[in-house]
C-alpha cells in the first residue's frame, strides 16, 4: 500500500523520466522517415536480384528511445535493411556497399530532412537535423531461421548473428501483464482505442530502462568508451523486472539485482541474449576488463543515487537528486509539472513535509522518516540526546561539520542529517566521532561534556599553526590526536615502554643557510649511517627513529599544512605528512620534518610547517632536505664519472638521476641548480616535459600517485611501531579484530591480512620492533 | 538469528544469504551500523571496499582478482538490502549496554572482565550486535571469541559461529555437505578470506 508520499516521489520520478522521451511529433517523424528509408531501399533492391525489408531495431523497437545527452539531445533510430539473399552469394563487405550505394540514392532524391550519409563501422548512419539513423545492413539467418538475421562485422570474421524482432518479443513478453493493465486505464480514460497507439504506453520496465540509460550516459560523461551497451542494461532490467511495483520500488530493485544477474562463467562474464543463449552481450569486457570494473562501478553509484532521491523529503532536495541522477532537463520538467504553488513556496523558503498529509507542500514541517523500501520496521525515534550532544562535542572540537565528515570520510548532508535526528545514527559512527571529538560514547549518551584526552594535542597544535589554518586540516590534526593517543594506551595495555619527549643528539641550529643545512644533513647521515648514496625509502628509514604519520590534511595547500613535527611527552619525535600531496611531496616533507626533529626540537615541541612559509627555520629545513635526500657530492660524482649522464640539459638524464635517488623530479631540478650544475634557463627548460610519461617511456614503474589517481592503502597510513603493537595485542588477545579495525581506522579485512603475517619473535618486541613488519609489504606498492 | 559483520560477510560471499534467509523462516537481522542504508557508512560497506581494493590491485585474471571481485559482487547484493534482510535498530536501553561494552571506564571494564572477557574493550558493530539480539531474545552469530563470550555471559545462550551456520543449512537441505564443506574450506584456507575457526 502507497503512502501520499510515495504516490507524489512516483509522480516526480516519472514526471522527471517522461523529459527523456521523445514527443508524439518527433515520433511520427521518426516513423515517416524511417519508412521513407525503407520504401527507397525497397525501390532499389526491386530493381535487383533480390529484395528485402527495413524495420527498427533497439529501443525504438523497445519502447525505450532515449534522448542522446551527449548529442545536443538527439534522437538515435536503429534500422536493420535485411536484403533477402543467401549468405554464400555475397560477402559482408559487398553487402555494405551495396545497401551503402542504395542509401547513396536516397539521399540524392533530397527526401524530407535532406539527410546526409556517413559511414559507421558496421553500418550506415544517416543525418538528420536533431536524428541520427543508423541503417544496419543484414541478411536473413537461414540456419537459425525465423527472425534471425545475420549482421556484417568490422573484423574480418564469420557473419555475426542477431535477432532483434526476438529480442523484442521477448522483451515486451517480460512486462505484458503491466502493459496490457495500463493500456486499458488509458483506454478507460479515452474511450477511444485509436488514441491510444501502443508506443504511448510505457510500463514501469521501460521507464526504468530510460533512466537507467541516462544516468549511464551522465555517470560516464568521461569516458564513454567505458559505457555499458544499452542492450546489456536493457536485458538485466527486464531479468531483475519482477512484473509490477511502483516506479521508485523497480528502478532501486533493478539498479540493486542487475550486477547479481551478470553471471561468470569459467572466470568470464556473460549476460546472454534471451532468445539466442550463445550470444554475450558482454563479451567485450573479456577484451576490456576495466568495462566490467566500471560497470559495476556504475551500477553501484545508480543504486547510491537512487535511493538517495526516496531519502529525501522537500522538493528542492529531491529536484536536486532528479537533476543529479537523470540531468538537468528532467528536474526542470518535473518542477514544471508539480506546480507553481511548490515554486511559490521555495521561493519563500517555506518547503517542508505537511504535518497531517505527510504530502510534499508549503507549510509548517515535521521531520518524516526515510524511505526504507526493503521492508524493514520503521526505525525507532532516535536517541534524543544522542544528536544533541554529538553536535556539542563537535563544536567544543572546534570542528565544523564539513571537518569531521571529511576526516571521517562520510557525506556531510548524512553527519547534518544525523545531528538533526532526522536520521538515526549508527552508533558505529556514533562511537567513530566520538573518538574524534576526544570523547566516547557512553559519556555522550550520559551528558558528560569532559574531553576524555590527558593531553590536548590537537589545540597544541591549533595555536602552533598559522590563524590561515583551512578546516580540513583541523579534522586531519584531530585525527592525528586520536591515533597518537591509541598508540600510547596500546603500548601501555602491553607494558611497552614509551619513550617520553624525544632528545636530539645534535644541538640546536639557529641558522638559516645552506652550508648549515647542508653539513646538518651529513651530520644525521653519519649518526644514523646511511652512507653517502640514496636512502631508498626514507619512510623505511625515518620509521626506526621517528613516528611517521601519513594523514590527509586537506588538497588546497594555501590553508593545509605540508607536514608537522611535534614532539610528544610520551611517544616522543612525531610527524604527520599531509597524504593528499604527490609522494614526491611527501618524501622532501619528510625530510624537511627530519630537519626540525633533530634540529630545532630542543627549542620547540611542535612546528606545522605552511607550504612557502619564509621563515629562517623553514628555509633550513628545506636546504636541509635537499641535501639529505640528495647528497651534492654524490650528484656531482654521478654526473661526472658517468659519461651518459653528464647532458643535464637532456630530461631523459635527469629523469635518470631522479629515480637514482628515488626523489621527485622539481627535487632533483633543484638540488642540480643548488649545486650549479644546471643554469637557470635550463632548470626552467627541463620542467617543460611530463617526467611521468618520460619515466614510463624510459621503463621505470610510475607510482598511481604520480598520475593523479590514488588512494593510499590505509595500513599505510600508520608508523610500523603502530602496527606491530596493534598485531602484538592482537596476538595476545588484548584487542579483538573489531577493536583493531576501529583503532586503525580501517576494515577488519586490512586486520585480517595484517594478522597473516608472520608472528613478531618475542625478543624483537621492545627495542627493534620488527622493522620488517613495521614497514609492512603495502608500503613496497 | 542475528548475523555480526564477519558472519554477514562470510555468508555473502558464498552467496548464501537467500539459503540462510529460508532456513530462518525469511528473514536475517543485522544491526544497524553493521549495515545501513546506501549512503550511510557501515562495516560491511568498509568490508566491501577493502575487497575492492584486494581486486584493484591484484593482477587483472588472477585467481585473487577474480575471488575478490566475486566477494564483492556478492557483497554488493547484500548492501543493497534485499528483502530478506531486517535492520535493526538499538533501542535506548541497547544503546547504553552498546556504551557499556564499549566503554573505557574502569569500573565497565571491570564489569566485563565478570563476564569473561580478556580484551580491553569490544568494538562498536560486535557491542551493538550482542546488546539487540541480548534485548530481543535472537540468537547471535559472529567468529569474534571475545563477542561470543560476552553474549554467552549475558544471555545464557550456545554461541554460534560461521561453521554452526555452514551446517544449520546443510541440516535444512538448503545446500548439501559437500558444497558446506567446499565452501568453508574456502573461506579457512583462501588467502583472501582468512576466516580460521574450528575443523569442520
Amino acid at each position: 500500500m502507497y503512502t501520499n508520499l510515495d504516490r507524489q516521489l512516483n509522480d516526480l520520478l516519472r514526471t522527471s523520466i517522461e523529459s527523456l522521451d521523445i514527443s508524439d511529433e518527433e515520433y511520427r517523424l521518426a516513423v515517416t522517415r524511417y519508412e521513407a528509408v525503407g520504401q527507397s531501399l525497397a525501390d532499389y533492391w526491386d530493381d535487383s536480384r533480390a529484395s528485402g525489408e527495413v524495420y527498427p531495431q533497439g529501443s525504438m523497437r523497445l519502447g525505450t528511445v532515449t534522448r542522446n545527452i551527449h548529442r545536443n539531445d538527439e534522437i538515435d533510430i536503429d534500422l536493420v535493411a535485411r536484403r533477402d539473399l543467401q549468405k554464400g552469394t555475397i560477402s559482408q563487405a559487398e553487402l555494405k556497399t551495396d545497401t551503402g550505394h542504395g542509401l547513396d540514392l536516397f539521399v540524392r532524391s533530397r527526401p524530407e530532412g535532406n539527410p546526409s550519409k556517413e559511414e559507421g563501422k558496421r553500418c550506415w548512419t544517416l543525418l538528420y537535423p536533431g536524428f541520427h539513423v543508423d541503417v544496419l545492413p543484414a541478411l536473413p539467418d537461414e540456419e537459425a531461421g525465423g527472425t534471425g538475421i545475420v549482421i556484417t562485422d568490422t573484423e574480418p570474421r564469420p557473419w555475426l548473428p542477431s535477432n532483434p524482432i526476438g529480442y523484442a518479443n521477448w522483451f515486451h513478453n517480460v512486462m505484458r501483464k503491466e502493459w496490457s493493465e495500463r493500456r486499458a486505464r488509458l483506454l478507460e480514460r479515452t474511450m477511444d482505442v485509436a488514441e491510444v497507439p501502443d508506443w504511448a504506453v510505457r510500463t514501469t520496465l521501460q521507464r526504468t530502462v530510460q533512466a537507467l540509460k541516462r544516468h549511464r550516459d551522465i555517470y560516464f560523461t568521461d569516458s564513454l568508451a567505458d559505457r555499458p551497451a544499452s542492450v546489456i542494461i536493457t536485458t538485466l532490467a527486464a531479468k531483475a523486472y519482477r512484473g509490477g511495483g511502483s516506479l521508485y520500488e523497480v528502478l532501486l530493485h533493478t539498479a540493486a539485482t542487475m550486477p547479481a544477474l551478470v553471471e561468470q562463467q569459467n572466470g568470464v562474464y556473460v549476460v546472454s541474449n534471451p532468445v539466442q543463449p550463445q550470444e554475450n552481450f558482454a563479451d567485450r569486457w573479456r577484451s576490456h576488463p576495466r568495462r566490467a570494473e566500471r560497470f559495476f562501478q556504475w551500477a553501484q553509484a545508480a543504486q547510491a543515487d537512487f535511493a538517495g532521491l526516496g531519502s529525501e523529503r522537500g522538493v528542492d532536495t529531491v529536484l536536486n537528486k532528479v537533476s543529479i541522477a537523470f540531468g538537468e532537463r528532467a528536474a526542470v520538467r518535473a518542477e514544471r509539472v508539480a506546480g507553481t504553488r511548490l515554486l511559490d513556496s521555495r521561493r519563500n523558503g517555506r518547503l517542508l513535509m505537511a504535518p497531517v498529509t505527510g504530502s510534499l507542500g508549503a507549510g509548517t514541517g515535521r521531520v518524516v522518516r526515510p524511505h526504507t523500501f526493503h521492508g524493514d520496521p520503521s526505525p525507532p525515534p532516535p536517541m534524543t540526546q544522542l544528536p544533541e550532544a554529538l553536535r556539542g562535542a563537535r563544536e567544543r572540537a572546534g570542528l565544523s561539520q564539513e571537518a569531521a565528515a571529511d576526516a571521517l570520510g562520510i557525506n556531510r548532508v548524512v553527519l547534518s542529517y544525523y545531528e538533526t535526528g532526522r536520521r538515526p545514527i549508527p552508533l558505529t559512527t556514533a562511537a567513530a566521532l566520538a573518538r574524534l571529538y576526544g570523547t566516547s560514547l557512553d559519556r555522550l549518551l550520559a551528558g558528560d561534556e569532559a574531553a576524555a584526552t590527558a593531553v590536548d594535542v590537537s589545540g597544541i597544535l591549533y595555536r602552533a599553526a598559522p590563524p590561515a589554518l583551512a578546516d580540513t586540516a583541523r579534522g586531519g590534526l584531530r585525527v592525528f590526536e586520536q591515533h597518537v593517543r591509541d598508540y600510547v594506551e596500546l603500548a601501555q595495555e602491553l607494558g611497552w615502554p614509551l619513550p617520553g619527549k624525544g632528545q636530539s643528539p645534535f644541538s640546536s641550529v639557529t641558522g638559516s643557510s645552506a652550508r648549515d643545512a647542508a653539513d646538518a644533513a651529513r651530520q644525521l647521515r653519519r649518526h644514523l649511517n646511511l652512507g653517502g648514496g640514496p636512502l631508498g625509502d626514507p619512510f623505511r628509514v625515518a620509521d626506526e627513529y621517528v613516528l611517521v604519520w601519513r594523514l590527509p590534511l586537506g588538497e588546497d595547500l594555501e590553508g593545509a599544512p605540508s607536514g608537522l613535527f611535534y614532539n610528544h611527552p610520551q611517544a616522543g619525535f612525531s610527524i604527520v605528512i599531509n597524504s593528499n600531496m604527490t609522494l614526491g611531496r611527501q618524501v622532501f616533507t619528510l625530510a624537511h620534518e627530519m630537519a626540525h626533529a633533530f634540529f630545532h626540537s630542543r627549542d620547540l615541541d611542535v612546528i606545522v610547517s605552511m607550504p612557502g612559509a619564509e621563515l629562517g627555520r623553514e628555509r633550513f629545513a628545506d636546504a636541509f632536505a635537499g641535501e639529505l635526500l640528495v647528497p651534492g657530492d654524490e650528484l656531482r660524482r654521478l654526473v661526472v664519472e658517468h659519461a651518459s649522464w653528464n647532458d643535464l640539459t637532456n630530461p631523459t638524464t635527469v629523469v635518470h638521476l631522479q629515480r637514482h635517488f628515488s626523489v621527485s623530479y622539481a627535487t632533483i631540478r633543484v638540488r642540480l641548480l643548488q649545486e650549479r650544475l644546471i643554469d637557470r634557463t635550463t632548470f626552467d627548460t627541463l620542467a617543460q616535459v611530463s617526467p611521468s610519461r618520460l619515466a614510463q617511456a624510459l621503463g621505470y614503474p610510475v607510482h598511481p600517485a604520480d598520475m593523479g589517481d590514488f588512494d593510499m592503502h590505509p595500513l599505510e597510513r600508520f608508523p610500523g611501531r603502530m602496527l606491530v603493537l596493534v598485531r602484538s595485542a592482537l596476538q595476545e588477545g588484548v584487542i579483538t579484530p573489531g577493536d583493531a579495525a576501529e583503532t586503525l581506522r580501517t576494515s577488519r579485512e586490512e586486520i585480517r591480512q595484517l594478522l597473516a603475517r608472520p608472528p613478531i619473535a618475542p625478543d624483537e618486541q621492545h627495542i627493534q620492533w620488527d622493522l620488517e613488519a613495521a614497514a609492512f609489504a603495502n608500503r613496497a606498492g | 538469528m542475528l548475523l555480526d559483520a564477519s558472519v554477514a560477510r562470510s555468508i555473502a560471499v558464498l552467496g548464501w544469504v537467500d539459503h540462510l534467509a529460508n532456513a530462518l523462516g525469511g528473514s536475517l537481522h543485522i544491526a544497524h551500523g553493521v549495515l545501513a542504508g546506501l549512503t550511510e557508512p557501515s562495516e560491511l560497506q568498509g568490508i566491501r571496499d577493502a575487497l575492492q581494493r584486494e581486486a584493484n590491485t591484484s593482477r587483472p585474471g588472477s585467481g585473487r582478482y577474480s575471488r575478490a571481485l566475486a566477494a564483492v559482487h556478492e557483497l554488493d547484493r547484500l548492501l543493497a538490502l534485499p528483502p530478506t534482510i531486517t535492520l535493526q535498530y538499538p533501542n535506548a536501553d541497547e544503546a547504553r549496554m552498546t556504551a557499556r561494552l564499549v566503554s573505557r571506564e574502569a569500573d565497565q571494564r571491570a564489569w566485563r572482565g565478570s563476564l569473561g572477557l580478556r580484551a580491553r574493550w569490544l568494538d562498536t558493530g560486535e557491542a551493538v550486535s550482542i546488546a539487540i539480539a541480548h534485548g530481543r531474545g535472537l540468537d547471535f552469530a559472529s567468529d569474534d571469541e571475545q563477542a561470543l563470550i560476552a553474549y554467552t555471559a549475558l544471555t545464557g545462550r550456545p554461541p554460534v559461529r560461521t561453521l554452526d551456520v555452514i551446517r544449520l543449512l546443510v541440516t535444512q537441505q538448503m545446500i548439501d555437505e559437500a558444497s558446506g564443506r567446499a565452501g568453508y574450506r574456502l573461506l579457512r584456507e583462501d588467502d583472501l578470506h582468512l576466516l580460521g575457526g574450528p575443523d569442520w
